[in-house]
């Protein structure tokens, strides 16, 4: 029954997005299609929306590792870890009057989160290394660019090697991110630009016709 | 009817969903047993049966068996008979409007301009990896031909960026041609050690002739835009409201902490009000410890009255980019600003943002995005002064913003931040200088390992391009 109205479904979602769409846009132009209160409405729903969005994942997480944990299957263990840090982290927020500035909040972010964030971030160093080792090589296609720029950016950008390195050398990077990587950033945002809004068209135009 | 577990959760789906109906793993869907003779998978009679065999998925084999097919075809063929007869006066028409119309069964709308225009179906981009849209290309329908088409394109992207990237696993590399590209390259060899060599003399006549030259300073060198950004800040009046967009947390706060501490420390010295809030989980408690941190190195009295008096916290927004341009439509309702830091002598002041908006934003990121999406969601509608402070590797990206006068300043990297530091002319702690001397030598012997390993890299690829 469901997948016979979904089509239906479908178009009525994709209506609501193209008016909410509209009235932001018109609002954003000026046009008197709309009252800008509207469009500040509509942000808010937003807002809104995307914090019950974060209760509902948050909800489907422990609802999906519970059912892991219920039925015994691979690394359940890790599941229910899981289930009772969170909750830990849930009732020392909830139990603490400072509520997220509690002192046992304070001390899960000082002590758990952020090292533990830090350190998966710090594995990209790793894998830079991996990448420098072996794709800045000036054998390869483009190679010699991508190498001299990098080696560049490193040399301007190293403490001791920015003592020593000519004057010259700093003033080349420094024209060099002014003019030609600003133009191919440039060229890079305004093509992105006008690839959603013909992906936009395109999507629209497919579903409305 | 017969299902496949899901390989994620292990629910049974229909053997042809692309999804699994519990929780959205894609499984590709497997091709459904062959039609009776005489009887087209896209007749209605045969939709019929489908539906009947299977109600959840009754279009999904028809979409993977004729891949031309757009996205509105199968929402038609959802909907039931009715619709289907639509489609085929679509069909009609179309074939009338010539051959070009022939392979799509409903013409679009709008065509021209290069494709640009053409409908685009999004269930394309999601089940397969390329050529969805594409009419002409002949896409094999099976599993082991997508397998195939995969493979095809794999072996064009290596083509086109290099010779080493992974393969399958299980897949053998093409040793045909990379023996031709050896031999091929053979010609090459002296010239790329030419280059090398250059580079490597390069590098040391710098380190030998650029050390009789000491530059004064303890910091790389900071990119422009840091000027700009501190004199924005320097000309703030006491009082000013100043919105900190905080978009990053502790794991890039190794590099972000010395790009944001002297900016904080900065305002705070202006006696700027800041209102502080992030869209991500753990920005707001990030900024926390550098807030207290700019207070404890401007030496006041406690960080609960810096905190009472100079910042209010405006906490974790939700809603991603969605929610972003509220904050400059309405910033008094979009901020979540706890009342209870907030007495109503301040919240007032909030609230006037909407009516005059801040002196100066502060949006200090980890990510190209986040400074992309307040560049064109949030200061256009509040059209405020916005100084931002980012990584190192988002500055190229985000400098053409500065260029064009959207941004009034830019710090970026820790070489921004440390030339921040010693433009603010204060007298810096032994622990902060000790601080900044671990951050130094750290940058020192990490570039110095990524050089080496570039060198090193080099001399080893020259090393295999000479064995026979």
């Amino acid at each position: 029954m469901f997948s016979s109205r979904s089509g239906w479904l479908n178009r009525i979602v994709l209506l609501i997005v193209l008016v909410n769409a509209g009235i932001v846009v018109s609002s954003r132009l000026g046009l008197a299609l709309a009252p800008p209160e509207a469009a500040t409405t509509l942000y808010g729903w937003a807002l809104l929306l995307g914090g019950f969005a974060i209760i509902l994942g948050i909800a489907n997480a422990v609802r999906f590792h519970l059912v892991r944990v219920q039925r015994g299957q691979r690394e359940w263990l890790l599941s229910l870890l899981l289930l009772i840090v969170f909750a830990l982290v849930v009732g020392a927020g909830i139990s603490s009057p400072e509520g997220t500035t509690g002192l046992l909040s304070e001390w899960v972010f000082d002590a758990v989160l952020a090292p533990g964030q830090a350190t998966l971030f710090a594995l990209t160093g790793v894998f830079l290394l991996s990448a420098a080792y072996h794709f800045l090589r000036i054998g390869r296609p483009g190679g010699v660019w991508i190498t001299a720029g990098a080696l560049l950016m490193l040399l301007v950008q190293t403490p001791f090697l920015y003592e020593i390195v000519p004057e010259s050398l700093v003033d080349l990077v420094d024209w060099l991110l002014t003019w030609p990587v600003m133009a191919a950033m440039r060229g890079i945002l305004l093509g992105g630009a006008l690839a959603v809004l013909f992906i936009s068209l395109r999507l629209i135009v497919n579903n409305a016709k | 009817m017969a299902t496949s577990d899901c390989p994620h959760c292990g629910y049974g789906n229909p053997l042809a969903a692309q999804y699994c109906v519990q929780c959205g793993t894609i499984l590709g869907g497997q091709k459904p047993p062959p039609a009776p003779t005489g009887e087209s998978a896209d007749e209605p009679g045969a939709r019929e049966g489908e539906q009947g065999a299977d109600p959840s998925q009754p279009d999904e084999e028809g979409a993977e068996q004729q891949p031309p097919k757009r996205s509105s075809d199968t929402d038609d063929s959802r909907d039931g008979p009715h619709l289907v007869a639509e489609e085929d006066e679509t069909v009609e028409d179309a074939q009338g409007e010539g051959p070009s119309q022939s392979a799509s069964p409903a013409g679009p709308l709008l065509r021209g301009l290069g494709g640009l225009l053409e409908p685009a179906d999004p269930l394309s981009y999601i089940t397969s990896t390329s050529g969805a849209d594409d009419p002409t290309r002949d896409r094999p329908t099976g599993p082991a031909g997508e397998l195939s088409a995969d493979e095809e394109e794999r072996r064009h992207l290596r083509r086109l960026f290099s010779e080493d990237l992974p393969t399958a696993v299980g897949a053998s590399p093409d040793a045909t041609a990379r023996a031709a590209e050896r031999s091929q390259n053979g010609s090459g060899l002296r010239r790329q050690f030419w280059l090398e060599l250059i580079l490597l003399l390069g590098m040391a006549g710098a380190l030998f002739w650029g050390a009789q030259t000491p530059r004064g300073g303890a910091g790389p060198h900071a990119l422009p835009g840091l000027e700009q950004a501190h004199r924005q800040i320097d000309s703030l009046q006491p009082n000013s409201l100043v919105v900190v967009n905080w978009a990053y947390d502790p794991a890039t706060a190794g590099e972000m902490d010395f790009v944001a501490q002297p900016l904080i420390e900065h305002l705070l010295q202006r006696q700027a009000k800041l209102i502080v809030f992030s869209q991500l989980p753990g920005g707001p408690a990030t900024a926390r410890r550098v807030v207290a941190r700019a207070e404890a190195s401007l030496q006041r009295p406690s960080r609960t009255q810096i905190t009472a008096n100079l910042v209010i916290e405006g906490g974790f927004l939700p809603g991603g980019a969605a929610s972003l341009p509220l904050l400059g439509a309405a910033p008094a309702r979009a901020l979540p600003v706890d009342p209870s830091w907030v007495d109503l002598r301040e919240r007032f002041r909030i609230a006037e943002l909407g009516d005059s908006g801040p002196a100066l934003t502060l949006v200090i990121a980890a990510r190209a995005e986040d400074v992309r999406r307040w560049m064109e969601q949030v200061q256009p509608l509040n059209g405020g002064t916005v100084v931002a402070a980012t990584s190192a590797v988002v500055d190229p990206s985000v400098r053409p913003y500065l260029h064009s006068g959207q941004l009034a300043g830019l710090v970026s990297g820790w070489g921004g931040g440390s030339a921040y530091v010693r433009r603010l002319e204060r007298a810096r702690g032994v622990a902060e200088q000790a601080r900044s001397l671990r951050q130094i030598n750290g940058l020192n012997w990490g570039v110095g390992i990524l050089i080496a390993a570039v060198v090193l890299g080099n001399l080893a690829g020259v090393t295999e391009r000479r064995r026979p």
